[in-house]
């Protein structure tokens, strides 16, 4: 399988866990909020790289390394930020 | 068709139905050129992702905020408290609020440097700098709905110097923000400004805006090499730039929810007039700038006034008119030292001209700018402003953080907001003969 299709399956179960994850929150608990707004930021991002990844595809010239590392990293970041938060 | 549309993945499949049925790529919208798709040509978008986001998250506030003095501070601390994700709300509302003041001002700016103001596009500049006072607008009002004792102080100190404007033009904004009905008629003003007003104003400036980019189109790059062939290529408004355009508000979205999760609000004690005398009031910060220049200024006196006033005004006009002769002769150094020194005679008459000199220039651009050359290297004059009004905001804006409530003697405004001009167009003075010498031998070779 495509890098890129392999990507983006390990985005979409990682959106799916994050948002299975928010329904299980306090919405009153200020920790909870805080972790409900990561896991927000959490699909949010892989929406932009799922799509990023679609029209890179696209067009034919194939995806950015850096720039999908750099995605990665962020993904990286806001799962610390869950469990700090958390 | 049908065998065409079986060779696509089943997203490319999507996206078409999606498209034959709602007509997205229809040729409404222009295609957008490739050397566009960067995020820098799309800052005016993402204050617009802001606004979109402030909508959201103020309308769900509005489901249980009360406009009221008795009961605006307590209804806020319910939403914070109580009310589901209601801290995440507010908190989100807030750097929402602070990043749309700074997306709009990185968009000005931009616009700035690379000329976007020049013709045919001076009137998406004014509309464009009447958002940006709107946008302003929309911090100041919405500062005072909580009513702590942070935001009604330092509203009343904003309220406080509209009586130092013009008398024409103080009533009309007395009036219109505060009017007879005491604390309870100015926080219904600034919430009926701030939820009503205020969007339909910038929504009606931002279709005509929007109208005019479809009728002018992006602007080129000021540089060749922005405009080489290879890069004036254009991708459709659906899907492309349209997917560009939400990731890009996807990733600022993450930003903040990442801000807000980490650095979440406190709310601040509710307004009393006992809990006010402990309190100094000071401005959110992207008003330090003009509490400080009020403060040099309004209160402390008008700077230099009768002969030595009038002696002042006849060097900076004087400078003024040396430094655009020099510049047009060619001699850089001479130019910005007359540039340099109008400033500081105008700051010298008053701190409150000068800054409003800078305005008048920022506002005015596209009939003071009006030379066809648009690229950096040849703007030496309208460059080295910019850089000096930033500096003059950033400068003004630290210095009233770290001096709050004090009365600034004028001699010490005239000299910080001199000197920063100087210092500014010194450096400017700099890069540009750097930028000439290196440009020198490429030419000849």
């Amino acid at each position: 399988m495509k890098l890129a299709y392999r990507l983006v399956l390990l985005v979409l179960l990682l959106q799916g866990t994050a948002t299975v994850t928010l329904w299980t929150l306090s919405p009153t608990d200020p920790a909870g909020q805080a972790v409900f707004a990561t896991l927000l930021g959490i699909d949010l991002l892989g929406f932009a790289l799922v799509s990023y990844l679609y029209r890179s595809e696209k067009a034919a010239a194939g995806f950015s390394r850096p720039w999908v590392l750099v995605g990665c990293a962020m993904f990286a970041i806001l799962l610390l930020a869950v469990l700090v938060l958390a | 068709m049908a065998a065409e549309d079986e060779t696509k993945g089943p997203v490319d499949r999507l996206v078409r139905w999606v498209d034959s049925r709602l007509g997205l790529s229809h040729p409404l919208l222009r295609p957008v050129p490739l050397y566009a798709l960067n995020p820098f040509a799309w800052l005016g978008a993402l204050t617009v992702v802001a606004f979109a986001i402030l909508a959201i998250t103020g309308i769900l506030m509005m489901l249980y905020y009360v406009p009221t003095p008795t009961q605006a501070y307590a209804s806020t601390a319910y939403i914070f408290n109580q009310v589901a994700y209601g801290r995440f709300i507010e908190t989100v509302h807030l750097y929402t609020a602070y990043a749309m003041v700074l997306l709009m001002f990185a968009h000005m700016m931009r616009g700035f440097f690379v000329s976007v103001h020049k013709r045919p596009r001076e009137m998406m500049w004014l509309v464009g700098m009447l958002m940006g006072g709107i946008t302003l607008g929309f911090a100041f009002t919405g500062y005072l709905l909580p009513w702590t004792v942070i935001s009604k102080s330092a509203t009343d100190v904003a309220v406080g110097m509209i009586s130092q404007l013009p008398p024409p033009l103080a009533s009309f904004v007395s009036f219109l923000v505060v009017g007879p009905g005491g604390d309870t008629g100015e926080l219904l003003r600034f919430y009926d400004l701030h939820i009503v007003v205020l969007p339909a104003a910038l929504l009606l400036l931002l279709v005509v805006k929007m109208y005019m980019l479809e009728a002018h189109g992006i602007s080129d790059p000021a540089t060749k090499r922005g405009r080489a062939p290879e890069r004036q290529r254009t991708a459709p408004i659906f899907p492309d730039v349209t997917l560009y355009l939400l990731e890009l508000a996807a990733i600022f979205g993450t930003g903040m929810l990442l801000l807000g999760a980490l650095f979440p609000l406190n709310l601040p004690p509710g307004y009393s007039p006992t809990t006010a005398g402990q309190y100094t009031a000071q401005p959110d910060w992207y008003f330090l700038w003009l509490y400080q220049v009020l403060k040099i200024s309004a209160f402390e006196g008008a700077g230099l006034t009768g002969l030595p006033a009038a002696v002042a005004t006849g060097l900076l006009l004087v400078s003024l008119f040396l430094s655009i002769w020099f510049f047009r002769k060619g001699q850089w150094p001479l130019g910005f030292l007359g540039l340099a020194a109008a400033f500081a005679f105008g700051a010298s008459i008053t701190i409150l001209l000068a800054v409003t000199l800078l305005f008048a220039v920022l506002f005015l651009l596209p009939f003071l700018d009006v030379d066809e050359k648009r690229a950096i290297q040849h703007r030496p004059v309208f460059v080295t402003t910019g850089a000096i009004f930033i500096a003059e905001l950033t400068v003004l804006a630290y210095w009233g953080l770290i001096t709050p409530g004090q009365v600034i003697p004028t001699w010490e405004g005239a000299a910080v907001v001199g000197g920063t001009a100087a210092i500014v167009a010194l450096g400017s003075l700099v890069a540009f003969r750097f930028a000439r010498t290196r440009q020198a031998p490429e030419a000849s070779a």
